[in-house]
């Protein structure tokens, strides 16, 4: 049985006529009593706490005004919260409300209203605490901070605070009381009025007192040790007041509370015999509210299921409908007489099913029965939902799905779009968890179920919403409008969610309906920008937006606006709006549960957008400047969510990837000291989640890129960590083989290569920024460290050499600065990049696997021939290209490389640019191996797909003679080298007048110029070739 | 003497003819005291009262009620019913009169009179039309200028035209208010052709008008009244001169002064200050001022009608589409007529 909540009365009744304590008559001035009552009667809670915070600090307020403005503030949030149906929204303004009157208690404690504060603040933690006690029966929060236990917990320490809180209330009161004089004369009538009011509260402050014990109880698992314990001690503490109160209301009520108390531990016997006392009572207004608790309370009872005293109950129903003219009118809307009618028809319906199905006496038990629910049914409230059920069921020869049709009324539609939506939920949950199984037909049978509820709904939702009139309750229509939008969100029908979700947010903006619907508006609308074709997305853009903005004034500093900010943040991230990012960052309050989530969202934007700014050429690349302030601000962002977040008992996907960027920042930034201790963070490292197998750390990626910083981090650091980088680099290549399939080869290649590539770019970004010291510290240290992972023993894996060469390679190309010529420790780079490319080309050579990737083997020994070059071994460098070709004669490309290698080494040797033009190194057959620029033009010609390497071997034939004439001190000599140039030139003007299109033809024609002017001719270039031809050509 | 007493008083005065034999006109004067005799003499600003062989005159602002010799009960239950403010009454009350079966001058003028003003009335309130009224008004000062009725006429076509936003013509019929004698009349049609400088955006004008207001020299409670009233003017005036920080301040000085029962004050400083937020661009101070009119001060109906059209423009800013719906839909139901909807 649900648990009712304690003493329930108007708070808008007890807010205003607390008001009116201070009243003393109208007086000039501002009249804040008469106003604050008028606003809240008009139900303007939310402009009553406005109005009163505007009041605060006007000077020209009396000063017993200001004095109770926090009381009078904390008033006004009870009466808001009690109107307002979003628990978590109750539970703030409660919160607030708490600490207003606690405030009001500190700075005024011998105020008239202090124990009336201290009263009202103990009844504010009750209410909080039944709050995080409901909120228990819910799902966990998403982040999982909030679990059903921690709810629990927080509930009872609520209600503990509130006992502690009545306790000393209680003694304050008592204290005051005996400090008045025991004896009042007539004419004292104003010291009268405070005892008894006194009097009054302590009365109250006691059955709140002897509630806390109730409301633990429902903190516990029902029927448990402890539950029970605290009804027992609940029951004795009313039992108590009830003999100190018999005579009076407060004695009534703690009556019925005892006997609330023995009906919670299944004592009905003792329950009813409290209620029955109480229901006996002479009927007189005084009385109608306790004898219709009291009549509830054991309708309850004989209605039970172990009990089944339907007679009786409905012996008690009928005589209480039959006071009901002078007891009750007969349409009252209040809970009890609702909760009674509804179980007097429960007790006919049940008490009609105990009747063979053809005793007449059945259906006329039924009739009864409907008789009762029916205007239960019409009206909110707890038993509404149960009423129509059961409306539903003693339709007579009804089935369920019938009382759907186009004849329904608004309730039986409505009741049955609620039915088939609490299926189709069902079927999706079934739905969630047979597809993590193997059971296609069972999944198929699933997916199909969820479309036919889910077409059911929408029906009946559809149909209710269209019977709805005048008098169909707002709050239900509501509800039908947001299943609908919820359903048009789940299909995909996002024009129609969010024009629903949009109508009731803006109609509709203090309904829990409102809410939710401006969730689902914005992110129908997110979705459907997501989804635009084409690149005009405006429309949808500015809906975004517009939503949006409805949602940040509609709930400022509330949930919504922090989710809406949450939901911008991204959208604008995904739309690389870094600025409007941090504006929305911005829009979640410092206090929000999100903001971490935000600044850890928003902080991993900003480095990505970073990362992805440095992976573009350096001529797109945003400024320097704007790059360090990405940087900056990203570092800061993180810095100030991981600091949010880790107060969480747990880390999740979010917190471990914004660590994980925090310490590759650290890295970037030359600071592996503080990386290895993110790394290492014994609760959020990414590290010690990899290891431990931590579910934030399941991403796909995230071990490969932890692994990644990690050995940057224990290499870079001084002193180096090389058995942590060992370990690291295992564990790496363990993940990386876990897999198991031929990619896995591939990927951890991909992945040393890739770290090669960041090292390099750190190298250089250390470089450009001066930074000499931090320069040569970094590459020392890898240097240290490649080393030992080439030359241990068990270091031979193909993917490790791999990495070795590729970082010895970007070291070296790092240190290449682009000056005179490669510096001393640029060449040793480069050497040692080729003796761990020339070891991985052995590991490979001896490999099976390798046999059908002969493509690889070439690529490494392209590799070790380039490392030589730069090393400056040409020897050694043409050799591994002859090698090559020796195997494979006819790869063009290593063909070009030979010749061009030739080439570069012409500039010290010239011999070098004959070679690079006529080929070298005769085979067995007596033909040239490498073949030259002249042999790979002429096997180029005509051959459409190789243009381009038929120009560069022309190009490069000439450009050839041209160097090599140059390097000839015999002037007649030089000159017929030079002509021999030009014609090679020639030949191909003639052959291709285009030469190749604009970009080719203009490289033509500058070495041409340079040719002329070496000839002594005008440097005319291509003209020269022009006239030519035209002098050559008849005139037609 | 309370309003109570005195409409009691006027009650008895009515049912006195049916009780007499002897035939009188009869004065009753604002302090209470009433004489009877024959009306020899009526202008704007006085009366005379022949009592036997003597005449006594009468300053017609001292004069509560008239009422003639073998006028219809009916008349002297709709005067009642106007001073009660139960205008809708009047009205039924003086349809039920057979003017053709009166033949006395001051009788009829009278029937029209207030015939007039409880539509005038009415029409302020928010019921049936201004413009109607005003036609009503209109004529009966056309053809009564001798009437003392006269003054109060002019006032109250001053406040239909006030309402129908014709503020140059409310002042021509305010000054007309100006030149009755007394110090009272004269401060009230200060602060009155004040507002309506305010209303056609002359300020500084305003501004010493209501300076005029403050200088006369007039004592009681009244007095009080209308100098409060021309201090708000004066706040008006700043608001209206861009000053919006002097104004908000002067007016809640006003506030903290004013009697708690002078209701038209307070309806019109909360007015003006909210006002004076809305166009200092604070939506929610405006929001609350004028939510005090609606609350508080709602059976001032122009003024109501003002705060209506405003709390439901306030509210649509602030993001409360069903207040402001809320406030729109009474604003069309309470005041049909009112210049206010649409604005």
């Amino acid at each position: 049985m649900r648990r009712k909540s304690a003493f329930p009365s108007s708070l808008l009744a007890m807010a205003l006529s607390a008001v009116g304590l201070a009243g003393g008559g109208a007086r000039g001035g501002e009249p804040v009593e008469q106003f604050l009552a008028a606003l809240h009667e008009r139900q303007f809670h939310d402009t009553a706490i406005d109005y009163l915070a505007s009041l605060a600090g006007q000077t020209h307020l009396a000063a017993d005004v200001l004095e109770r403005l926090p009381y009078d503030e904390a008033q006004s949030r009870v009466v808001s919260a009690a109107a307002e149906s979003d628990p978590p929204a109750r539970d703030t303004l409660l919160a607030r409300a708490e600490e207003l009157y606690t405030k009001f208690v500190t700075s005024h404690p011998g105020h008239d209203l202090a124990p009336s504060a201290k009263n009202e603040l103990a009844g504010a933690l009750l209410q909080r605490g039944r709050i995080a006690a409901h909120a228990a029966g819910g799902a966990p929060d998403t982040k999982g901070t909030e679990t059903k236990e921690t709810r629990l917990a927080t509930a009872r320490e609520r209600f503990e605070q509130a006992r502690r809180q009545l306790a000393a209330a209680e003694d304050d009161m008592v204290a005051r009381l005996d400090n008045m004089p025991k004896l009042v004369t007539p004419d004292e009538s104003d010291l009268a009025e405070r005892k008894r009011k006194l009097g009054a509260e302590l009365v109250h402050v006691r059955l709140l007192r002897a509630s806390v014990d109730y409301e633990l109880a429902g903190t516990y698992e029902a029927g448990s040790p402890k539950a029970k314990k605290h009804f027992q001690d609940s029951a004795k503490s009313y039992a108590t007041l009830h003999e100190t109160y018999r005579t009076r209301s407060a004695g009534l009520l703690a009556r019925l509370w005892e006997g609330r108390c023995h009906q919670q531990l299944g004592q009905f016997k003792q329950a009813l015999g409290c209620y029955q006392e109480l229901i006996d009572l002479p009927p007189s207004p005084d009385t109608l509210g306790v004898r219709a608790k009291a009549t509830r309370g054991a309708l309850e009872c004989w209605t039970h299921d172990s009990q089944k005293k339907y007679r009786e109950a409905i012996e008690c129903g009928e005589r209480w409908e039959s006071q009901a003219p002078a007891a009750a009118p007969a349409d009252a809307r209040d809970a009890d007489s609702l909760a009674i009618r509804y179980l007097t028809g429960l007790a006919y319906q049940a008490q009609s099913k105990t009747l063979p199905a053809k005793d007449p006496n059945r259906k006329k038990l039924a009739g009864s029965a409907r008789q009762y629910v029916d205007a239960v049914a019409r009206q909110p409230g707890e038993y509404q939902r149960p009423a129509k059920t059961m409306l539903v069921a003693l339709a007579a020869g009804k089935g369920p799905k019938d009382t759907g049709g186009q004849g329904a009324t608004f309730a039986e539609a409505y009741e049955q779009g609620r039915q088939e939506l609490e299926q189709m939920q069902q079927a999706a949950a079934d739905l969630t968890l047979a597809r993590g199984g193997t059971d296609k037909a069972a999944i198929e049978k699933l997916e199909k179920r969820k479309r036919e509820t889910t077409a059911a709904a929408l029906d009946a939702l559809r149909l209710a919403v269209n019977k709805s009139d005048a008098k169909t309750p707002l709050e239900d229509l509501n509800s039908a409008r947001y299943y609908l939008c919820f359903l048009a969100w789940d299909m995909g029908q996002l024009q129609d969610a969010a024009v629903l979700g949009e109508f009731l947010a803006t109609r509709y903006s203090d309904t829990v309906a409102g809410r939710q619907g401006a969730r689902i508006a914005l992110a129908a609308y997110v979705r459907m920008h997501g989804e635009a074709k084409g690149n005009d997305k405006e429309f949808e853009r500015a809906q975004v937006r517009r939503i949006a903005e409805l949602i940040y004034k509609r709930w400022p500093n509330q949930e919504e606006s922090d989710d809406a900010a949450l939901t911008m943040l991204n959208f604008a991230v995904a739309e690389r709006r870094f600025d409007d990012a941090l504006a929305c960052l911005s829009k979640v309050s410092a206090e929000s549960p999100r903001r971490g989530q935000a600044e850890l969202r928003a902080g991993q934007a900003l480095w990505s957008a970073y990362l992805r700014a440095m992976q573009l050429p350096v001529e797109e690349r945003p400024k320097e400047e704007q790059l360090d302030e990405l940087k900056k601000n990203a570092q800061e962002i993180l810095a100030k969510g991981i600091a949010r977040m880790e107060k969480a008992p747990a880390v999740d996907a979010a917190l471990a990837a914004a660590v994980l960027s925090l310490a590759q920042i650290d890295v970037e930034t030359g600071q592996p000291d503080k990386a290895i201790a993110w790394l290492e963070n014994a609760k959020m490292g990414p590290l010690t989640l990899v290891k431990a197998n931590n579910p934030a750390a399941a991403r796909e990626a995230f071990a490969n890129e932890t692994y990644k910083i990690a050995l940057r981090a224990y290499i870079g650091v001084q002193p180096q960590q090389i058995k942590k980088a060992e370990e690291v680099m295992d564990l790496l290549e363990k993940h990386v083989q876990k897999s198991g399939d031929a990619a896995a080869a591939a990927n951890l290649t991909a992945i040393y290569i890739s770290l090669g590539r960041e090292l390099q770019q750190q190298l250089q970004e250390l470089s450009k920024a001066g930074k000499k010291k931090e320069l040569e510290a970094v590459s020392s240290a890898f240097e240290v460290f490649l080393d030992r992972i080439t030359k241990r023993e068990t270091g031979g894996s193909y993917s490790s050499l791999n990495w070795v060469g590729e970082t010895y390679y970007s070291l070296g190309k790092g240190l290449d600065d682009g000056s005179a010529g490669p510096s001393a420790k640029t060449k040793a780079c480069f050497q040692k990049a080729a003796v761990a490319y020339e070891k991985m080309f052995t590991v490979a050579a001896k490999d099976p696997k390798f046999k059908d990737q002969p493509e690889t083997l070439v690529g490494i020994r392209l590799r070790i021939a380039d490392c030589r070059r730069r090393s400056g071994d040409f020897d050694a460098a043409i050799k591994t290209l002859i090698g090559i070709l020796q195997d494979k004669a006819a790869r063009l490309d290593v063909q070009v490389k030979a010749a061009e290698l030739y080439q570069v080494h012409g500039a010290t040797d010239p011999t070098g640019y004959a070679l690079a033009i006529t080929g070298s190194t005769p085979g067995r057959d007596g033909k040239n191996i490498v073949w030259g620029w002249a042999k790979i033009s002429q096997l180029t010609t005509n051959r459409p797909e190789f243009e381009s390497t038929f120009h560069q071997a022309r190009l490069s034939m000439a450009e050839a003679r041209y160097k090599y004439a140059l390097s000839h001190k015999d002037e007649a000599k030089r000159t017929k080298i030079l002509e021999a140039a030009v014609q090679d030139l020639w030949f191909t003007y003639k052959l291709y007048p285009k030469l190749g299109g604009e970009e080719t033809a203009a490289r033509y024609e500058r070495l041409l110029k340079q040719i002329q002017k070496s000839l002594g001719k005008p440097e005319n270039g291509l003209t020269e070739f022009k006239e030519r031809d035209a002098a050559v050509t008849p005139a037609t | 003497m309370n309003k109570r007493f005195r409409y009691l008083m006027l009650a008895l005065l009515c049912l006195a003819p049916m009780a007499r034999a002897v035939a009188a006109d009869r004065v009753k004067l604002a302090q209470g005291s009433q004489s009877s005799g024959k009306l020899t003499e009526i202008s704007p600003t006085e009366l005379v009262l022949e009592i036997g062989s003597n005449k006594k005159k009468y300053a017609v602002n001292t004069v509560e009620a008239v009422q003639f010799d073998k006028e219809p009960n009916d008349l002297a239950q709709a005067r009642i019913a106007v001073h009660a403010g139960r205008f809708s009454d009047a009205v039924t009350l003086l349809g039920k009169i057979d003017t053709a079966k009166f033949e006395r001058a001051e009788i009829l003028k009278d029937i029209e009179f207030f015939k007039a003003i409880a539509a005038a009335r009415l029409a302020l309130a928010g019921s049936g039309s201004k413009a109607d009224a005003g036609k009503k008004l209109f004529a009966f000062e056309k053809a009564g200028r001798n009437s003392f009725h006269y003054f109060e006429t002019c006032e109250t076509l001053g406040d239909l035209l006030f309402a129908l936003n014709k503020y140059s013509d409310a002042e021509t019929y305010y000054n007309k208010l100006a030149e009755a004698p007394w110090p009272d009349h004269k401060m009230r049609a200060a602060v009155l052709v004040g507002r309506s400088l305010v209303g056609q955006k002359e300020y500084d004008r305003a501004n010493a008008k209501f300076d005029k207001a403050l200088a006369i020299e007039d004592k009681g409670s009244e007095a009080d009244r209308q100098r409060l009233a021309a201090r708000l003017g004066k706040a008006a005036a700043l608001a209206g001169g861009g000053k919006t920080d002097d104004s908000i301040k002067l007016v809640e000085e006003i506030i903290s002064q004013a009697d708690a029962e002078n209701l038209e004050l307070h309806a019109r400083a909360y007015t003006v200050l909210g006002n004076c937020y809305k166009t200092a661009g604070k939506k929610k101070e405006a929001l609350l001022a004028f939510l005090h009119v609606d609350l508080l001060y709602s059976r001032f109906g122009d003024l109501h009608a003002e705060a209506l059209a405003n709390l439901a423009t306030l509210w649509t800013d602030l993001d409360k589409a069903d207040r402001a719906a809320q406030a729109r839909e009474t604003l069309k139901e309470k005041y049909p007529a009112s210049a206010w909807i649409g604005n």
